[in-house]
């Protein structure tokens, strides 16, 4: 969707409201992030470049403040923008709008909207930037790290309806995201067009099922793999005779890509247990298929919750091994196929544990330690400033004030 | 004086919980509405945004308790064993996501009273004391 309609979508939002049922609220986070590696830089996702180091105390990573508006525009149409200001790399003025959508809401049962979007492809990527919302200082990295998406611009439609004492709640929805992927110190951006989605949600008593699958067409301007792509086309066929097949898996121009993910989360007396299991596959050589997942325990006692969380990612590493090439006489080459197509796989694995304190019912303080277990060459989710890709053990401490009203 | 004051706040807000603690709370509409009784999921559903409407298909007007926080915690406490952190974190998740709209705010009790009986859809909670002859129990909380 052209960004003059989301333009047009908020002047005209503006023009109509009425302004005694303008309704604003707020949200922000104040968050501290240390970490102890000199190589492995921590950071929230791929987008961003700004990696903490050992001896860093870092205050972007995590801090942020949100501003929304909501006004009715008429009996079951409404309005709402929302704008959060934190760091983003290489931004444009619109990437800070993270809402900004009509709502029409005939009855209980329907709600379309229409407009700038949260994206919904995995649990908690809806509302990831509100730090209140969940239990943890950060959502795990292992499965929302890869994922550099803020919004996306669209529409979607959402039916609600009672099963007994359950309910069940199905969202269909469309449109497009844009988005920068920074390695090895360049910004790369990514596309991801004609996103079909859907998600169903199975809410009974303290059970609440969720599932969500998505597919589009992702397309990535990536210079190392378009360099990749030109010295292939250049080999002469008695170094490569069958290059075309491969050279049709290398590009990274309107692949087919699937996001699927399976989550839920149950509340026993004072605990709550959660978990989701997601996946992220594409249709190139250059992205190898993404399993990660978590499982989390937090019991609240009071005022205080002490959690821990358990995230793995994992993906099969590349290793050049097509038939009938003579890789003797290429071997700069395959070695930088080999890492272009293994440039997400991310492997790593890590256990968290926290403790938040809701110190009013609007205000949250958390801190969270984690430990992670990086693989050899398995560091997408960082910012690696070495050579090479070594494993290697990182800990990271983030201490956040959070609120919302 | 002024220090008087502050102590009886103090001991006013000290002994407030405990007050209310031993008391019913009834989830109530206005008289003149035809919804005779709701179950505890369909209420829960309500308050939580997850279902806004009621069993005749009618959209709800959930009222919340916002200037009277004791009521509000006791209320959620009693309703799905939650505190009001918990429910403050998950109507965030709704309203910062624009999954959903806000429910209506009112100050006081008197407020919830007197919105209940000009608006035969919307529905709230008091203690079982603020109850009178304008308003229905649709559910009580400690049966």
């Amino acid at each position: 969707m052209p960004r003059i309609i989301i333009i047009l979508l908020i002047y005209f939002s503006a023009f109509y409201a009425h302004a005694n049922e303008l309704e604003w609220s707020s949200f922000g986070t104040l968050a501290m992030t240390l970490s102890d590696s000199k190589q492995y830089g921590f950071r929230r996702d791929i987008r961003s470049d700004n990696g903490v180091f050992e001896g860093d105390v870092d205050f972007k990573e995590f801090s942020l403040i949100g501003g929304q508006l909501e006004t009715k525009l008429g009996n079951n149409v409404d309005f709402v923008g929302q704008v959060v200001l934190r760091d983003i790399a290489k931004s444009k003025w619109d990437d800070y709008i993270s809402l900004a959508f009509m709502r029409y809401t005939p009855n209980t049962n329907w709600s379309f909207r229409l407009g700038r979007l949260s994206p919904d492809l995995f649990m908690i990527t809806e509302y990831r930037n509100v730090n209140i919302a969940y239990s943890w200082a950060k959502v795990p990295t292992e499965v929302y790290g890869i994922i550099p998406f803020l919004y996306y611009d669209g529409a979607d439609v959402s039916y609600s309806t009672r099963v007994g004492d359950a309910l069940v709640r199905a969202k269909f929805f469309a449109g497009e995201s844009d988005s920068i992927v920074f390695a090895d110190s360049e910004y790369e951006g990514l596309d991801l067009d004609k996103m079909l989605g859907s998600s169903l949600t199975y809410d009974k008593g303290d059970w609440n099922l969720q599932f969500r699958f998505s597919q589009g067409k992702l397309s990535a301007k990536s210079n190392a793999v378009d360099l990749i792509n030109t010295q292939i086309a250049l080999l002469p066929d008695f170094i490569w005779p069958n290059k075309q097949a491969f050279y049709s898996k290398v590009n990274l121009k309107n692949i087919d890509a699937k996001y699927l993910s399976l989550s839920g989360q149950k509340y026993l007396g004072n605990w709550l247990f959660s978990f989701e299991l997601a996946q992220v596959d594409a249709d190139s050589k250059m992205i190898s298929t993404l399993n990660s997942g978590y499982v989390s325990a937090a019991y609240q006692y009071n005022q205080h919750t002490f959690y821990t969380v358990i995230a793995q990612t994992d993906s099969k590493q590349y290793k050049f091994n097509e038939v009938g090439v003579n890789t003797a006489l290429i071997p700069e080459l395959i070695q930088a196929i080999d890492y272009g197509a293994n440039f997400y796989s991310s492997n790593q694995q890590s256990m968290s544990v926290g403790w938040r304190w809701d110190i009013t019912p609007s205000i949250v303080s958390k801190l969270q330690f984690t430990r992670t277990d990086i693989s050899e060459n398995g560091d997408t989710l960082w910012i690696n400033t070495g050579l090479d890709s070594p494993k290697e053990k990182v800990n990271s401490l983030v201490l956040s004030l959070s609120f919302a009203l | 004086m002024r220090n008087v004051k502050g102590l009886l706040i103090l001991v006013l807000w000290l002994f407030a919980p405990l007050s209310w603690g031993q008391e019913d709370m009834v989830v109530v509409m206005s008289k003149g509405t035809p919804i005779q009784t709701l179950s505890k999921s369909e209420v829960i559903d309500i308050f939580m945004g997850k279902y806004t409407a009621f069993p005749n298909g009618e959209l709800a007007i959930a009222v919340e308790l916002s200037g009277e926080p004791e009521i509000r915690q006791l209320f959620y406490k009693k309703l799905i064993n939650r505190s009001l952190a918990s429910v403050n974190a998950y109507w965030a998740r709704l309203k910062f996501s624009g999954r959903k709209r806000s429910v209506v705010d009112q100050d006081s009790v008197g407020e919830v009273i007197a919105y209940l009986e000009k608006n035969p859809l919307a529905i709230g909670y008091i203690p079982i004391s603020s109850l009178n002859d304008s308003l229905k129990v649709v559910y009580r909380l400690n049966e």
